[in-house]
């Protein structure tokens, strides 16, 4: 007898629409009787999404797109005007809000207060007070006042709190912005554990970079709607879009925007292109080539160091060759820039082909897997030094 | 087991807020949550002091102040409850925003369990009430058995009254301004500071309709006469209670998803 056994997700999300009445003067009783036409905000509009049981998915979005108020929707908080959510499987939560309440409290005390509203009971509260002491390293201001901690300090007992019993589902929204590297770490290798351990969750974050290193698939979020959903390398390119860096372009790539690169492994790989200046002075021209993986994210494994190319005003050709092409093959993504040096000898880039500026050019490497390198001797020849 | 959708872990969670709030009150004062007891204890003495000592205020046909006294804290001690209880509630989702917008629970528990900070005040006034009752050489009877149900529907009816207060705070945050002025408003309308009869004839038949006045006498006819309070009192304050109650979790359920807007 086969019987397909398919896992529930953990998390489903169905035309999920949430809206605040923000109408200042609506009398109370228009309130309580009828609150069509009042004015209202849409923090959520039919948003749709899935948390597949084992996975951690991401949401991008910018400040007030309406991430928060769709995990505080998940997490049962906001009800939702229309649509539903079902989360199958005990759900732990980190709101932006991080710690509230009482700061006269000691940490320890705030422990103790944390799981008499969240703990059911059947756990040893003091393993689990342990437990969160010993993660957040807090050492001795544990039993200090809340009030005397930093924000690292608050943000460090929060998280350890919040993730002291292991859940099956996560909620996590933008608490690891906060805290020391070396904390922000901690953090994410707790959350992989858990990832190892079977755990679920949605993740809201700005880090994008920690969103490719932990989610497979990744929403971006604008104005309450989704408006882009796939792999988080995809999306997160798409989020960065948003954020269009802008660029003087005194001297700026031709047209290099839609370029689809193609190389083989140990074969000289080369690139042209055609750049405009609209300024004297000294142009240098820098280059990369990055892949991405997940769970490591964005890496150089290329590095061409900025070359002069050009001095005066005018269009230039330059050419860019990799000499056998020290990579296996795969997908990868080349990074071109160009700096202008003014009479002071100040650099500054003026145009830029990256994937941090969500146009970097895709390159696709073929050929037999050889002997690869992070740092080669890149040659790059133009009309001056050729 | 559910009641009106409360079941045994939100009870678990009120009594837990009730704690919260009594220990966060006092947070960082050496005698801590100690002035809970302290506070009202103090405020009795005082009272104490002054109208059996200073003034030596007599009831009608009285030989001793004390049952003065007596009679004073009897129908304070139910107030204090009252207003505490109504203070807390009123502000309760406000000052609380920190926890609603963190925790999935029923908002509803956090002006019940603010109504519950009432009732140290009132047992710290049935101690001192006992102290002076042995000191007049009288003693608790057995018409004090039926304050736990006035008790019941007081809690109930400040409950209800405290939802709609504390729903409509968080939309017009003047009512928690204007709260204590028409507490002490109310406090001197109603026949608790003096007895019933300063009210005219004609008027008395509505004062007794009052339910704080009805909520007071529930403790007083059994701590000064060893009697329990007339039924239909009795019955009135049952039924106020619990449609209170009612149209308190009807008008905070229907609004608490607007909440967030305000919060």
């Amino acid at each position: 007898m086969a019987i397909a056994l398919k896992q529930r997700p953990s998390i489903q999300c169905r035309d999920l629409t949430k809206r605040f009445i923000i109408d200042e003067k609506a009398p109370l009783w228009r309130l309580l009787a009828n609150t069509r036409g009042l004015k209202a905000f849409e923090a959520l509009h039919k948003i749709t999404l899935e948390v597949p049981a084992g996975q951690f998915v991401g949401l991008l979005g910018r400040n007030g797109a309406g991430k928060s108020t769709l995990l505080r929707t998940v997490g049962g908080i906001y009800t939702p005007n229309h649509g539903f959510v079902v989360v199958n499987g005990e759900l732990s939560a980190l709101y932006e809000l991080g710690i509230t309440g009482n700061d006269q409290l000691t940490g320890r005390e705030f422990a103790h207060r944390w799981f008499d509203v969240f703990d059911t009971g059947d756990e040893s509260r003091s393993d689990l007070i342990e437990e969160a002491a010993d993660f957040s390293e807090l050492a001795e201001a544990f039993d200090r006042p809340i009030r005397s901690y930093s924000t690292g300090m608050r943000s460090r007992l929060y998280f350890a709190l919040a993730t002291a019993r292991k859940a099956q589902i996560y909620v996590i929204d933008e608490v690891l912005s906060v805290g020391d590297e070396y904390f922000q770490n901690k953090c994410w290798r707790r959350i992989r554990q858990r990832l190892n351990d079977g755990g679920s969750g949605l993740i809201a974050t700005h880090d994008w970079s920690a969103i490719l290193k932990l989610c497979q698939t990744s929403h971006l979020i604008e104005r309450g709607r989704i408006v882009a959903s796939g792999p988080s390398a995809t999306i997160v390119r798409k989020y960065l879009d948003t954020e269009e860096q802008q660029f003087s372009k005194v001297a700026a790539f031709q047209d290099a925007g839609h370029l689809q690169l193609e190389g083989r492994s140990q074969t000289d790989f080369t690139v042209e292109f055609c750049i405009d200046v609209k300024e004297a002075g000294r142009v240098f021209f820098g280059a990369a080539i990055e892949t991405f993986m997940v769970g490591f994210g964005w890496e150089h494994v290329l590095h061409a160091e900025p070359t002069l190319v050009a001095t005066d005003s005018g269009r230039h050709r330059l050419t860019c060759t990799f000499p056998d092409l020290p990579l296996p093959a795969g997908d990868y993504s080349l990074a071109v820039y160009l700096m202008h040096e003014d009479e002071d000898g100040a650099r500054t880039v003026t145009d830029s082909r990256s994937w941090t500026t969500a146009n970097g050019i895709p390159l696709k490497v073929s050929g037999p897997a050889g002997r690869a390198a992070v740092r080669w001797p890149v040659r790059v020849a133009s009309e001056i030094n050729a | 087991m559910h009641i009106l959708s409360f079941d045994r872990n939100d009870l678990r969670l009120g009594i837990n807020f009730t704690r919260m709030m009594i220990r966060d009150r006092f947070l960082g004062s050496s005698l801590g949550s100690l002035w809970a007891i302290l506070n009202p204890a103090l405020l009795l003495t005082i009272f104490t002091f002054v109208f059996g000592f200073i003034f030596q205020s007599r009831l009608p046909g009285a030989e001793t102040s004390i049952s003065f006294v007596i009679w004073l804290i009897s129908g304070y001690g139910p107030w204090l409850a009252i207003s505490e209880g109504i203070m807390g509630s009123t502000s309760s989702v406000v000052s609380q925003s920190g926890l609603i917008k963190n925790l999935a629970f029923k908002t509803e528990l956090l002006p019940l369990s603010a109504t519950m900070l009432g009732i140290v005040p009132l047992l710290v006034s049935l101690v001192v009430l006992v102290v002076l009752l042995a000191v007049d050489g009288r003693a608790p009877n057995v018409a004090w058995l039926v304050m736990p149900v006035v008790l019941l529907m007081q809690t109930l009816f400040i409950g209800g009254l405290g939802l709609i207060l504390a729903t409509f705070n968080v939309f017009k945050r003047d009512i928690a301004q204007i709260l204590p002025s028409l507490l002490t408003l109310l406090l001197f309308a109603s026949p608790i500071f003096y007895p019933i009869d300063a009210y005219p004839e004609y008027l008395r038949a509505y004062v007794l309709l009052n339910p704080f006045y009805i909520i007071a006498n529930g403790y007083r006819e059994p701590i000064l006469f060893g009697r329990v309070q007339p039924l239909w009192e009795l019955v009135y304050l049952t039924c106020l209670a619990i449609g209170t109650f009612a149209l308190g979790l009807m008008v905070f359920r229907r609004l608490k998803s607007e909440f967030y807007g305000q919060l």
